[in-house]
């Protein structure tokens, strides 16, 4: 069986037994699951449920107590997270203060990366061209950082991309778009894993979701974990 | 006394060379701690320096050598820590800050005799600078330029977003340590132009200056050498014609040049939102 052939059969992300602890404090307990190859995954929860520490956890940017994570059935290395993901983080992660210009933001992008298929300046014309490309990031809107953020994610042309709380600081229509931008990379045959609390962007009967309550993490679809576990919720 | 004829004095010489190299060093570096955030640490690492040139005194060494080595083991502990314990690297600066600091004052009130070149080290002593100064300092600044410059993309990613820069295969520990121990080597180094109470100034005021002027990463490390070598060469120019202390001049022509900066980019005129 070759590499690809292999990838074709073996879930992307899996993790094993997992705990993560803040000090003393369980965060995530004993999860294990697998992340479906090129489907999109939501990541739900309350508010502090642990959503950003499971990502973070997948990723290696944070120490687990116990538990594995295997990605395409090999364990996590900097190396393979490197390979595999673009990464768009929570808007609020980003010094807005910093000077560097949305050009800047994109080539280190390209600079660090192993494969920059478009090239920067291929990126920055689908970003819009060259209106966004010298402005300093902190002159531009929320919706703008969110979109640039999310291209910055794409340089590599990504296997899987993680979005943390991708539409926040959006409108409604700016949230629509990015909507129909998922779908259509999903299309392509991304893995998507997106951390949410705002669940109206869910289809609840076919997609899937990682539901982290009391540090526990379930799988399913939407509709059906909150039948079973008997929690009520609210479209936002 | 003309310009022309204070230039021509060995010592102003000296003092233009090292105010220079330091100045150069400072401000570079300087606007990797400003950007982390981490001003603190080089105050933490100027004062734990005493007890490395203390210590020195004590043993008939060459004092910058063992400061320096001093600056290295306070930064290793603190990044380490940082990394290992659940506590902010301010309380961790602070820690080992006060710790190396006790000792140096113990350390220099065991030593038998009154230890001039302690003052020199508090205060700092520029117009005294020495061939053999400026050669410690010329090493040190080849090797420190050229080790930024060589990680200088590794750098600026782990400075805006270690996050991101971990993704991208960048090794953001080992960077973490490295720009911590570099930046621990230059203000050692600079101690000799401001002193140990002043050198903080050095790296902070011209990058924050910097850092409200430049509109892209690419202009702000320029923009802080320049104000940083105004601050130095103007500072060093109004200690010879007034005979005041050289380093706290250039700390205060430093900060000058930053409320006018600062003024300017809150009455809206350095037009660099766009």
């Amino acid at each position: 069986m070759n590499e690809n052939q292999k990838k074709t059969s073996i879930a992307p992300i899996s993790v094993k037994d997992l705990v993560v602890e803040y000090g003393s404090n369980p965060v995530i307990k004993d999860a294990t699951f697998d992340v479906t190859k090129g489907a999109i995954t939501y990541i739900v929860g309350r508010n502090g449920s642990g959503k950003s520490t499971l990502v973070s956890a997948i990723l290696g940017l944070i120490p687990v107590k116990s538990g594995e994570v295997y990605l395409y059935g090999q364990p996590r290395t900097q190396e393979k997270v490197s390979d595999l993901f673009g990464y768009m983080p929570q808007y609020s992660h980003i010094d807005r203060t910093f000077p560097i210009t949305v050009a800047e933001m994109i080539e280190l992008e390209c600079t660090h990366s192993k494969s920059c298929p478009l090239g920067v300046e291929g990126h920055l014309e689908r970003l819009g061209g060259g209106y966004l490309s010298e402005k300093p990031i902190r002159a531009l809107s929320g919706g703008e950082l969110q979109k640039v953020l999310l291209a910055r994610a794409l340089v590599t042309e990504p296997e899987i991309l993680v979005l943390d709380e991708p539409m926040n600081n959006l409108d409604h229509k700016s949230q629509d778009k990015l909507h129909e931008m998922i779908h259509e990379m999903n299309e392509s045959g991304t893995t998507i894993l997106i951390v949410t609390h705002d669940y109206s962007f869910i289809d609840e009967q076919s997609e899937e979701v990682l539901l982290i309550d009391d540090g526990r993490v379930y799988k399913g679809r939407l509709s059906q974990l909150f039948k079973e576990m008997g929690v009520r919720y609210e479209h936002n | 006394m003309s310009i022309i004829d204070l230039i021509s004095l060995p010592f102003v010489q000296r003092a233009i060379i090292g105010g220079v190299l330091v100045g150069i060093l400072a401000a570079t570096l300087g606007v990797f701690v400003v950007l982390r955030r981490q001003s603190f640490l080089t105050e933490a690492v100027s004062h734990a320096s005493l007890a490395g040139v203390a210590a020195a005194l004590l043993i008939a060494w060459e004092p910058v050598l063992l400061a320096i080595v001093v600056a290295i083991l306070l930064a290793l502990l603190i990044t380490y820590f940082k990394r290992k314990a659940p506590l902010e690297s301010d309380s961790l600066i602070g820690i080992f800050f006060s710790l190396f600091f006790a000792l140096g004052i113990v350390l220099i009130n065991l030593s038998p005799t009154y230890q001039p070149e302690v003052m020199t080290y508090l205060f700092g002593s520029i117009l005294a600078i020495t061939w053999e100064d400026l050669i410690y300092a010329g090493v040190v600044f080849v090797v420190l330029i050229t080790i930024t410059k060589y990680l200088y993309k590794q750098l600026l990613y782990f400075t805006f977003d270690p996050v991101g820069a971990y993704i991208r295969g960048i090794k953001v520990e080992r960077l973490e340590y490295v720009i911590n121990i570099l930046t621990a080597i230059a203000v050692v180094i600079s101690v000799k132009v401001v002193g140990v109470i002043l050198v903080t100034a050095l790296f902070i005021i011209p990058a924050s200056s910097a850092k409200l002027l430049a509109k892209s990463f690419t202009q702000m490390i320029p923009i802080s050498i320049i104000l940083s070598l105004l601050s130095v060469l103007v500072g060093l120019w109004l200690s010879i014609v007034s005979n005041l202390p050289p380093g706290a001049l250039i700390v205060l022509v430093s900060g000058g040049i930053f409320l006018v900066v600062f003024t300017l980019s809150r009455l809206n005129l350095l037009g660099k939102s766009n």
